[in-house]
């Protein structure tokens, strides 16, 4: 008797673990409906006090103006925009329908009162992407509702640019509603994206369910949890003990990781290219790289092509122009330049007279870097021994870096940039121009009154031929200066097991959240 | 003993002062703009109009003693003062607590209890062999052991989850990562000092009165080497609390730990300076607790209390 007692309870047991909670019939095959779970590098939520609250990898607020693959503006909560004669005020006619995930109608006084908020809250840091509405908008701008659906932005000088450096962060719409008096939000905000914040706990997850009031294509899966797991090596455990489904976003996967992945049973592994680059910057203010025949002989003593193999594995586009490629509409072919050991030694020769110099370059050590700065500096050290120049390499951790730079005590050092805007203004305007941050507060030291010329006539020219040509001599000018060289244009990796189809990257390193299929 | 706990209370407060003025001091001492470190967190190097703008905002422009006080006086409120990178320690509390909490208590009783057996079963195989290995554990540095365990009982095994918070599953292996160095040296300890008593004239005393050999072990051996063993538990905390900052980051325990990292490489100064002073408060109630046991423990320090206050 109490052997079949034992036996029974033994079933019971057996049969409720092995039973999933629910189920859902796709065509032929019975596939269960439950959560997915994606391991992140980071909290992807901030919080109240955060200009965003989250990030725009949840897909869970959208933009008036997104971008495209190629960096353009696209239309995503704005349906189309118009510039006006004199340059000062852009149009957008809203995309009608929309409603946010609470089922409340987004119009143009929802839009009104976002800008209100941002301009109010400005400047906010973020790990995110800093809210400074000179930023996003060069200037204050006037919002207006002119009807339901239009609204206009007026700044008191020309702006050609708005619609670009306005795109994704900084016209990021929410429900007034989350909004607290203060300009903080009063929780997890209502939004317009694929998907809803369920659930958010700091450090840990954030937990996402599809937005059915969503107006576009809905989101495949119903329920979805990011998780938070700062360990890079816990990450990849996490994925191989089958406690996640997969790891994406930004800094998730390391190449390292990657390339050990690869091949593995059960696993597809993966990288898209995203819109941050890899940088090495001069001081351009002191010797010995403030002799441009120097900072050109680094420039061409370098394969990038071998760079990217050796450091990370093949996980990156080797670095061309300034420009990235994938921007069809910027990228010139005149900025690039080829290895050409030869010509670099020469250089070196002339500039150093047979001497050879020491250059300090510090690099972050911080834990959990995706990006192999000692490899790499390792990698530039051996490269530069042969022209002359001795490298003294500097791991610090990241705040004495920071002060390190801002304080001009380096001769080469990494940068690394977002390209969050797609416009080639963001670009030459961070790096080239002499009053920009990068060369004042950060110590680049570069100065090149043509190139300050160009970067403010380029800022508000219309006519896009024009515009193109002066964007296209600012890369060949970079090429022959070198200020500051791009090593790589990043690839993302990610991972999943073959529980889940569809995780992928876009180029702002959104992952494809809405895309992913449930298998099993 | 109301009396001395209340003396030792109040004795409480201006270590506390000090503490908080040595750590915000270093903070200010430490290199870095923190106004300057927040607004690059994404990499963008501010405009100097946008900087001077936010100090103003965080009241960085202020002189340091007004800084001081005003943060110390959110602190009295209960407020630990606003992180400059909306971090909120209030929330990272309670699971430090519980996976330090948890591996103390795991630490002691395993350590205990090894200890004690290895003690009556001196000079044999077992004492031998156990005394080895848990030199080789206590000499491995604890995150050398969390990686170890996640890759036999995660990746191999699928025994039990490597990464992730909560009261269930989960707290297995980041506790017994932790308590297994504690744990080594309190077995060496509690062997050594039950080898001393148990040679002692009162044991044998009362093994000729007849007494139980567990009565004689528990009421008397034990009783009489728990002293340094209560004080070894004491230290001992604080290497599990020091250590939980790591053991934190390999299995993603969304403690004070990880928070603390991701502060100084930030330089946000109210939070590392409200986790120096959390950390301390707790190690000074860790101590009161154990000073206060050796009143339970030893009566010759209840007489000595007696006659002295």
């Amino acid at each position: 008797m109490l052997s079949l007692l034992i036996g029974l309870l033994l079933v019971a047991c057996s049969s409720a673990s092995s039973v999933p909670a629910a189920t859902a019939v796709t065509g032929a095959r019975t596939v269960p409906d439950r959560e997915v779970v994606i391991a992140v590098s980071r909290d992807l939520a901030n919080g109240p006090q955060d200009p965003w609250f989250c990030h725009s990898s949840c897909n869970v607020w959208e933009p008036l103006v997104g971008l495209d693959e190629g960096l353009q503006p696209r239309p995503v909560l704005a349906e189309r925009w118009e510039l006006s004669e004199d340059g000062r005020t852009w149009t957008f006619t809203l995309r009608s329908g929309v409603r946010f995930s609470d089922g409340t109608p987004f119009d143009a006084d929802v839009v009104v009162k976002n800008l209100e908020r941002m301009i109010k809250i400005s400047p906010r840091p973020s790990p995110y992407t800093a809210l400074d509405i000179n930023v996003g908008y060069g200037g204050i701008p006037k919002v207006t509702r002119l009807d339901a659906t239009t609204v206009a932005f007026e700044s008191e000088k020309p702006n050609p640019t708005m619609v670009s450096t306005m795109s994704n962060f900084f016209s990021a719409m929410y429900s007034p509603a989350s909004f607290a008096e203060n300009g903080d939000f009063t929780g997890p905000p209502v939004a317009t994206g694929p998907f809803k914040i369920v659930e958010w706990q700091a450090g840990q997850f954030l937990r996402l369910e599809r937005n059915e009031n969503y107006w576009g294509e809905k989101a495949k899966i119903r329920q979805l949890r990011l998780r938070t797991i700062l360990d890079a090596n816990a990450r990849v455990s996490a994925l191989q003990a089958g406690e996640i489904d997969g790891v994406a976003e930004l800094g998730a996967l390391f190449p390292a990781q990657a390339a050990q992945l690869q091949g593995r049973p059960g696993l597809t592994v993966g990288a898209d290219p995203i819109s941050r680059s890899q940088y090495l910057a001069f001081n351009s203010g002191r010797a010995p790289f403030n002799d441009v025949r120097l900072r050109r002989a680094v420039l061409l003593a370098l394969d990038r092509k071998a760079l990217v193999d050796s450091v990370v594995f093949g996980y990156a586009l080797p670095g061309d122009s300034l420009i990235a490629p994938y921007s069809k509409a910027w990228y010139s072919p005149r900025g690039s330049v080829r290895p050409d050991l030869v010509e670099a030694r020469r250089l070196a020769q002339e500039a150093l007279g047979g001497r050879t110099v020491e250059a300090v370059l510090p690099f972050n050590t911080s834990p959990g870097q995706a990006i192999p700065y000692k490899e790499t500096a390792e990698y530039l050290q051996a490269l530069l021994r042969p022209l002359g120049i001795e490298l003294r390499l500097q791991g610090m951790e990241n705040a004495a870096l920071t002060d390190a730079i801002n304080r001009g005590e380096y001769d080469l050092r990494f940068t690394s940039l977002g390209w969050v805007n797609g416009d080639p203004d963001f670009i030459f305007n961070t790096f080239m121009r002499s009053t920009a941050p990068f060369n004042t507060t950060a110590k680049g030291g570069y100065n090149n009154p043509e190139v300050d010329r160009l970067i403010a006539e380029g800022k508000v020219e219309r006519d896009p031929r024009k515009r193109y040509a002066i964007y296209e001599r600012l890369q060949e000018i970079a090429a022959q200066e070198a200020p500051v060289i791009v090593l790589y244009y990043e690839r993302q990796p990610y991972a999943y097991r073959d529980t889940i189809s569809g995780l992928r990257h876009r180029i702002n390193f959104q992952p494809t959240f809405d895309q992913i299929v449930l298998l099993k | 003993m109301a009396r001395y706990l209340l003396s030792r209370l109040v004795a409480l407060i201006p270590t506390l002062i000090v503490l908080s003025l040595v750590t915000f001091l270093l903070t200010t001492a430490a290199r870095g703009d923190p106004a300057l470190l927040a607004l690059q967190q994404a990499g963008e190097i501010p405009s100097d109009e946008t900087l001077a703008r936010y100090r103003q905002q965080l009241g960085l422009d202020q002189p340091f003693a007004v800084r001081y006080v005003r943060w110390l006086a959110g602190v009295v409120q209960g407020d630990l003062g606003k992180s400059f990178l909306s971090t909120r320690l209030g929330e990272r509390i309670a699971p430090t607590l519980v996976l330090g909490l948890t591996a103390l208590a795991l630490s002691s009783i395993v350590g205990i209890a090894l200890g004690t057996l290895f003690a009556l079963h001196r000079g044999t195989w077992l004492d031998c062999g156990g005394r080895v290995l848990t030199l080789v554990l206590a000499s491995t540095p604890s995150f050398c052991l969390a990686i170890g365990l996640v890759l036999v009982f995660g990746e191999l095994l699928h025994w039990l989850p490597v990464a992730g918070y909560g009261l269930d599953e989960h707290l297995i292996l980041p506790s017994i990562a932790l308590a297994i160095g504690p744990a080594a040296s309190l077995m060496r300890l509690t062997r050594a000092r039950l080898l001393e008593e148990l040679g002692q004239d009162y044991i044998r005393t009362a093994t000729a009165k007849g007494l139980r050999g567990r009565v004689i072990l528990v009421r008397h051996a034990l009783r009489n080497a728990a002293i340094p063993l209560v004080s070894l538990i004491g230290l001992r905390f604080a290497h599990i609390f020091a250590g939980a900052v790591i053991i934190e980051s390999v299995f993603s325990w969304p403690g004070m730990g990880s928070v603390l990292l991701t502060a100084i490489s930030g330089r946000d100064l109210p939070v590392i300076g409200g986790y120096v002073l959390l950390a301390g408060l707790i190690f000074i109630v860790v101590n009161l607790v154990i000073d206060l046991s050796y009143v339970v423990l030893d009566p010759r320090v209840r007489v000595y209390q007696a006659a002295g206050r």
